[in-house]
């Protein structure tokens, strides 16, 4: 079974397409540009050039826009056909479903990872006009790093919409996987060390199996001004990000091609 | 049906109109009252009793800020040892006569302190556990630095600390921080202003009156209005403890000993030596008190 680049880049491009021409980017780019202004405008006891908390709160609104724009567009890619039955003039073509399923996952990612670029050149210009400075290397370093990221959760929403009856459903697991997953992550073999058996065997099991999202969150580095990360354990991170991509991705294709479509 | 003519139309919407005005005023007038007893304005309106949580957490984004993003969870304080826990670090410093502000949190340790960063709490240094433990230390702060020790580091606090203050203007703390890191930064009329903002909050409070007093002491070098604010601060302060199981004696410390160190600066002996008398009940080092009282017994006998 192989797979075909010109299918997979012509139905990405189809997706890329109908992801633009909903208003959702355009939305939450205009909200982001708002609230950051509104809130750099604010005056704290006269002192000029306050920037962390403008950084923090501006990366915040990016982190929780590009999570909505790419779960919400990731979740109903598939329902979305197979409810209005395009799917079967779709697959009536040369096309198999896992070069469906990837070309519509290639999409959602560029087009995200095109939103992401503009939230991020808009971050980058807030920061050198308030700072004078900006620190390249490491916001280059947190956009690539946060794009790998949205791979890893497209790809999820994406195995989530194969298997799940309805987008909703979906849509909900993956915050609620992708919050906890952020919160809890990286603590959750220190947890595991004061359980009891066999629910500390199982917490292990857990935390070496899900992907690490959290990892690939280099705000707080942005927003304290520290130096870029090292740039060979930053590359065996964005490996680490894209294998989870490529195991989801791959499940979700098996899924898809055993799923009775109706 | 007889037809109702525009002028009553018009006198019935005027009397709507009168009766809503009034009202209204009744209501604001309502309004204004509970907002003065209650301190709030906009926010405790809207969020009512969860603003004082919303400040706890942006007074914790100050601390967070003030170890530059380094700040163990909740899980590394659990799973670290008792010795570098974020509350053993309030403890130690009351062991050493520092104040514990029973939350733990450092910014307002630093503030009272002159906090450094041999003694931090946070110093939590553990080996990693796994590879990703390992991984994930080069992509968040994982080094302890503090916003002090990095030129104009503090000013990235004072956000958090006056919005600490607007969600819940009776946080005594986001002001006497505020304060403290607007002084170091030179900016004293701006901690007078916020100080004064926390005292029309919070009347007679004896943690701002000293505050400010502090502010008329060593940086206005207007020792009248110092003097008075103190006196105040210990008299407020008296007031207060006398309702309390356990009073804040670390204050009152504070209180007498900048008393006393103003009386002295104005060889103003006896009074100084009383103000010195009284501390030394409550320091933890009586002997050095009792020393400065010996020192100034002998000035006044040889002023005769």
């Amino acid at each position: 079974m192989g797979i075909k680049l010109n299918n997979v880049r012509a139905l990405s491009r189809v997706s890329i397409l109908e992801m633009y021409r909903r208003k959702d980017f355009y939305v939450v780019l205009i909200l982001t540009v708002l609230l950051t202004l509104a809130l750099g405008s604010m005056n704290f006891f006269n002192e000029a050039n306050i920037t962390g908390y403008v950084k923090e709160i501006c990366l915040l609104l990016i982190w929780v826009f590009a999570l909505v724009i790419a779960v919400t567009s990731a979740a109903r890619q598939i329902p979305s056909e197979i409810d209005s039955r395009t799917i079967f003039p779709l697959l009536a073509k040369p096309v198999t479903r896992s070069e469906v399923l990837i070309g519509k996952a290639l999409g959602c990612w560029l087009a995200t990872g095109a939103a992401l670029l503009v939230f991020y050149f808009i971050f980058g210009l807030l920061t050198a006009a308030r700072e004078h400075s900006l620190n390249l290397p490491l916001l280059i370093q947190a956009l690539i790093s946060h794009w790998i990221m949205i791979g890893v959760v497209i790809s999820m929403a994406f195995l989530g919409s194969v298997v799940f009856a309805a987008p909703s459903s979906n849509t909900t697991i993956c915050f609620v996987v992708i919050v906890a997953i952020m919160i809890l992550g990286r603590h959750l073999h220190k947890l595991a060390l004061g359980m009891s058996e066999p629910m500390r065997t199982i917490v292990e099991l857990l935390y070496f199996s899900i992907p690490h999202i959290e990892l690939f969150d280099l705000r707080d580095l942005l927003v304290h001004n520290y130096p870029p990360a090292p740039w060979g354990k930053y590359f065996v991170l964005l490996i680490y990000g894209v294998a989870y991509s490529a195991i989801f991705i791959g499940a979700g294709c098996v899924v898809f091609n055993h799923k009775r479509l109706r | 049906m007889q037809k109702i003519s525009s002028g009553y139309i018009l006198g019935l919407l005027f009397v709507l109109c009168f009766g809503l005005a009034c009202y209204l005023e009744r209501w604001q007038l309502t309004t204004q009252q509970s907002r003065i007893a209650t301190g709030g304005g906009i926010f405790s309106a809207i969020l009512g009793e969860s603003q004082s949580i919303i400040s706890a957490l942006l007074y914790l984004k100050a601390d967070v800020y003030f170890h530059r993003g380094f700040y163990p969870s909740i899980f590394e304080n659990v799973s670290s040892s008792g010795e570098h826990s974020h509350l053993k670090g309030g403890a130690d410093y009351a062991e050493k006569g520092f104040p514990q502000n029973g939350d733990g949190h450092h910014v307002a340790n630093a503030s009272q302190t002159g906090h450094n960063h041999e003694k931090c709490e946070k110093d939590v240094s553990s080996a990693p556990l796994d590879w990703i433990d390992a991984l994930s230390r080069n992509f968040y702060p994982s080094v302890h630095v503090h916003a002090n020790e990095i030129p104009g580091g503090q000013k990235e606090l004072l956000p958090w600390l006056k919005l600490a203050a607007m969600f819940d203007p009776h946080r005594i703390e986001s002001y006497t921080v505020a304060a403290f890191w607007l002084k170091s930064l030179g900016k004293v009329n701006e901690a007078e202003e916020f100080l004064r903002d926390g005292l029309r909050a919070n009347p007679g409070n004896p943690e701002i009156l000293f505050e400010l007093g502090k502010i008329y002491k060593d940086e206005r070098k207007d020792v009248a209005r110092a003097r008075n604010l103190l006196e105040l601060a210990l008299t407020r302060w008296k007031e207060r403890a006398s309702n309390e199981s356990e009073p804040d004696t670390f204050l009152l410390q504070q209180i007498l000993a900048n008393l006393a160190q103003l009386e002295r600066d104005q060889k103003n002996y006896p009074l100084a030596i009383k103000y010195f008398e009284e501390l030394k009940k409550y320091s933890p080092n009586p002997q050095a008190i009792q020393k400065q009282i010996d020192e100034m017994k002998v000035q006044l006998r040889k002023a005769g």
